[in-house]
């Protein structure tokens, strides 16, 4: 028994118990005022099943797919309903091997694996495959744990498009790691894109173009939504080997320099693709994961055309404008739902506005502590004061709301704060927030219907992320944001 | 009353602390989703807890090194396994965050001395062109975890060199020491002497007994040891041989204070001395020694076993143990397994008995392969058995039981390859369309060692080299092997 309290350390722990308090209060506070605007609720899993969901599709007649990191693929009815007691499962294969990527057309049920892209087809109606087949198999294997594949649904041509870890996401000694695969229905595997570190997921926009969400490591001083171009290079040099096996990519870039800055390698590699959006670590979640759009034109709230991306450790879902500005797609990023259960993977959205999420904590902490979940949000029908777009200007940026803005607060440059910053392009694993910039809001001009704003920014750094905060912003009705922090990374400055 | 305007204050000061650097909100900000808000650990054991482990004890560069550089593989942190990958933080955080992070961890529980950022810088400077991740092993060969005092009061060793051919215990009494240390940590340790050759030690102390009743103590040794209590020998590892040997011998003790000697001699290679005792007063098992007793029994069961249920096949597919990266593991009700790897489009693993233990892919992060449950696998191809054919496989057919029929093209056949179990092995049919008559080789096995086994064909005889030749016509053919693993 210690008879001696040490007295000294208990300041330190005070500090350490209210920060916790703190922190705890805060993501309490969110959660409560998400449920104003999002109805979120855990569906049962299946009994006595180590559930771990990696892919999530949807099946006609409200059923939806789940394949979990163990291979197991189950469906599932009443999802969609009211009762949410009355969700049934049915197993329908166990073969697949950690499967992040599934969606269903035709009658089959697609899987990108780590090892294949394939389908299973269940001819006479029993819930069963009897036909599984490989598709294309084309990257390499060590057998190492990190060779995660992440694939999409198919394109209007009917492309699937798979991103691949490096191996140990660390190199590339088995083909095509760190690279993305251009999958046709016929099977024919194309190299698309090279850059690849370690990707959490892969989709589309709204208007189809392609992005994957890359963690923080080497070559990635951040974790960030990459734009995968045909022919383009999204940034980790590692899996450039392979250039010598893709003659339809052209000639080998030049590797970047390292500890340089990638608005400078830019200038230097051609190929090279600057990440849409930087999601500055450890403040907008830490290791993001599935990319998909709001397509359900207002059934989710007033965020349509918008990306979703799931975020793993902090067991959140982001919101990311994107627009393109010189050739380039940019935009910014939002905390928007948050409390999940577990780390998020898998996400997808009906047309009617519900929103899939499956998550899984094995082998990387979230903040959700439960080992899995699987969930649905829906919206309530009651619009957040959010800003809902934050476009780039020549001399600044321009923000629209979600409902009108109060003119006096909005018009207040003492609403808003702003700062930039970027991260060093390196070898070394991740970095810190370099180059700080203080950005001088130096006018706000609201528009008469009180729904958008432009603010002159001064100066505007190229390459960096610029963090807005609106903590003053009041709407009509005196609403504070829900969210008030935007990060918006300006690859490009517009042309007056 | 409205508490929230309060509360938001708190976070605002907190919010300026994180500017400031403040160690508690760093730490919630990059540690805490996976080590846990109080440092108690990550859910599902997603990360070891930092409170109160002692890792995070003693000398601070342990946990220097492993922020700024990472930590890759098998560490045991607060008695449990883990196999995991710390992401190196040094390229992220500064030297002075990097401080104030370790000095609030070490006031979870672990003595709450400070680490400076002048530590921190020093560490970084030291190992500026390191780049790999640290392992366990090679962190605590330099930075040993701070040992808590044993229970060995009063402890002195003595050192005795011996002749160089000294392979049996002696009479320490007769002989004078050459050397004699107190060892105030309490415990039984080679310190100073695990290197060496040749020499015996002779550990005396006293331990305390709290309550009448049966104690039970351990011994294990490189090479031989024995235990006395108030002299009387309760336990002894005779002969030479290494650790792994452990003994326990029984004494019934009484309250108060009783004499301990070990007496230890070791005659060349390696060396080691643990011991422990139990019994009433002690919770568990305690250790007198600063190497812990390991059990005999191993291994640790860790095991998520598959197997079919009812009339159906399992289906396994991961990284397995020897055959290649893409391949379908089947297990059949009645003992029948095996494996098909759709690299080379060959059945490569056979076996009966227990499927698959699927714990090393699917615990924590999946770093090991999965291997089959049977000490008799039959590994029976390596690389194809169409040899010098081009191959491609298409996929896999499945009947009500979940069994496969798979199919591949070989030049430009189509075959259909069913495997059937029976109670003596496999019938394996391989149903070629051809476009025309010609001929295909077949190695239904090709590797060298597959002894016990037995191979037949109806209507075929086996080639000099193993091969078959099988003669094919316009239409269907269909081959029968049967593999006999009884």
């Amino acid at each position: 028994m210690n008879r001696f309290f040490p007295i000294f350390l208990f300041p330190v722990l005070l500090l350490g118990a209210v920060t916790a308090w703190a922190n705890k209060f805060n993501n309490e506070a969110l959660d409560q005022e998400m449920s104003r605007y999002y109805l979120r609720e855990e569906i049962p899993m299946p009994k006595d099943v180590v559930f771990e969901p990696g892919s999530i599709a949807l099946l006609p007649e409200q059923r939806i797919a789940v394949g979990t990191r163990r291979g197991e693929v189950w469906i599932c009815e009443g999802a969609y309903g009211d009762d949410l007691s009355k969700v049934s499962w049915t197993p329908y294969f166990e073969g697949l091997h950690e499967p992040l990527g599934m969606y269903w057309q035709d009658g089959a049920l697609y899987y990108t694996d780590r090892e294949q892209v394939g389908r299973m087809v269940d001819r006479n109606g029993d819930d069963r495959p009897d036909w599984v087949e490989t598709i294309s198999a084309p990257w390499g294997l060590t057998g190492n744990y990190h060779e995660y594949a992440f694939g999409t649904t198919p394109d209007p041509q009917g492309n699937v498009f798979v991103t691949l870890c490096l191996t140990g996401s660390f190199n590339a000694q088995a083909q095509w790691r760190g690279w993305v695969m251009k999958i046709a229905a016929d099977g024919t595997a194309t190299p698309y894109a090279s850059g690849v570190r370690s990707p959490g997921g892969i989709g589309y926009d709204a208007e189809g173009n392609l992005y994957y969400t890359d963690n923080q490591g080497v070559w990635n001083g951040t974790s960030c939504l990459k734009h995968v171009v045909e022919k383009k290079f999204t940034g980790c040099p590692i899996g450039n080997v392979y250039y010598k096996d893709a003659p339809n990519m052209g000639p080998q870039p030049p590797d970047p320099i390292n500890q340089s800055r990638i608005v400078k390698e830019r200038e230097r590699i051609p190929e090279l693709v600057p990440p849409a959006v930087q999601f500055p670590h450890g403040v907008v979640g830490q290791s993001p994961t599935a990319v998909i759009p709001d397509h359900t034109a207002g059934k989710f709230g007033p965020f349509a055309g918008q990306l979703l991306v799931g975020e793993q450790t902090h067991s959140e879902v982001q919101r990311v404008f994107l627009e393109t500005v010189n050739g380039v797609r940019q935009g910014a990023v939002w905390e928007f739902l948050s409390g999940f259960e577990a780390g998020i993977v898998p996400m997808r959205l009906s047309d009617g506005g519900t929103l899939f999420i499956g998550g899984t904590t094995r082998g990387w902490g979230s903040r959700g502590n439960k080992p899995f979940t699987f969930e649905r949000v829906r919206w309530k029908n009651v619009v957040p004061f959010e800003t809902k777009t934050m476009e780039a200007l020549p001399d600044g940026f321009r923000l629209t709301f979600t409902e009108p803005v109060d003119p006096v607060t909005a018009g207040d440059l003492a609403s808003y704060q702003a700062k930039a910053w970027t991260y060093i392009y390196q070898k070394k694993y991740g970095s810190p927030m370099v180059d700080h910039v203080d950005a001088n809001i130096t006018s706000a001009r609201v528009a008469p219907d009180g729904l958008s704003v432009e603010l002159t920014v001064s100066p505007l750094t190229k390459g960096h992320v610029h963090h807005l905060q609106s903590a003053g912003v009041k709407s009509k009705s005196g609403q504070p944001l829900w969210h008030p922090d935007a990060y918006y990374t300006l690859n490009e400055i517009p042309n007056p | 009353m409205n508490l929230i305007p309060l509360l938001f204050s708190a976070l605002a000061l907190f919010t300026l602390t994180a500017n400031g650097q403040g160690g508690p909100v760093l730490y919630q900000t990059y540690c805490s989703a996976c080590h846990g808000t109080q440092g108690q650990g990550g859910a599902e054991g997603a990360a070891p807890p930092l409170a109160k482990s002692l890792w995070a004890q003693g000398d601070p560069d342990r946990m220097i090194k492993v922020v700024l550089h990472g930590l890759m593989g098998e560490i045991e942190v607060l008695g449990k396994e883990y196999n995991l990958v710390m992401p190196p933080q040094g390229a992220v955080l500064n030297d002075g965050q990097i401080a104030a992070i370790l000095t609030h961890v070490r006031s979870l529980g672990n003595g709450g001395e400070k680490v400076s950022t002048d530590r921190v810088a020093a560490v970084r400077a030291k190992y500026e062109e390191r780049e790999a991740y640290w392992k366990g092993d090679e962190l605590l060969k330099d930075h040993p975890l701070p040992s808590p005092p044993g229970p060995l009061k009063n402890l002195v060793r003595k050192f005795y060199a011996l002749p160089k051919d000294q392979r049996s215990m002696l009479d320490y009494a007769k002989l004078e020491a050459n050397a004699s240390s107190r060892q105030p940590n309490g415990l039984i340790n080679l310190e100073g002497y695990s290197e060496k050759d040749h020499f015996g030690l002779v550990w005396e102390g006293e331990l305390n007994v709290r309550r009448e009743g049966q104690f039970s103590f351990t011994l294990d040794s490189d090479d031989l040891s024995a235990l006395y209590i108030d002299d009387k020998k309760v336990v002894e590892v005779s002969g030479l041989g290494g650790m792994g040997r452990a003994k326990t011998g029984k004494a019934t003790l009484h309250p108060g204070v009783v004499k301990v000697r070990v007496e230890y001699l070791e005659f060349t290679g390696f060396t080691g001395i643990a011991a422990s005792w139990s019994g009433s007063g002690i919770r568990g098992t305690q250790s007198l020694s600063s190497t812990k007793v390991v059990s005999n029994q191993k291994p640790k069961i860790n095991l998520i076993e598959l197997k079919p249920e009812g009339n159906r096949a399992v289906h396994y597919r991961n990284f397995i143990a020897g055959t290649g990266n893409r391949s379908f593991s089947v297990g059949y009700p009645g003992g029948v397994n095996l494996v098909f790897n759709q690299e080379n489009c060959g059945l490569e693993l056979l076996w009966h008995g227990r499927f698959f233990d699927a714990g090393p892919r699917w615990k924590n992060r999946g770093t090991v392969r999965s291997f089959p449950l049977s000490a008799q696998v039959y590994h029976l191809q390596k690389g194809s058995p169409f040899p010098g054919q081009a191959f491609s496989f298409k996929g896999m057919e499945l009947d009500e039981r979940s069994y496969p029929t798979f199919h591949y093209h070989v030049g430009n056949l189509t075959v259909r390859d069913r495997p059937e179990p029976n109670d003596k092995g496999i019938v394996r049919t391989l149903s070629i369309e051809s476009e025309g008559a010609s001929e295909l080789v077949f190695a239904p096995i090709n590797s060298q060692s597959v002894r016990g086994l037995n191979l037949a064909s109806r209507g075929l005889t086996a080639r000099q080299d193993g091969t078959f030749l099988l003669p094919l016509d316009k239409g269907d053919n269909s081959f029968t092997f049967h593999y006999g693993i009884q």
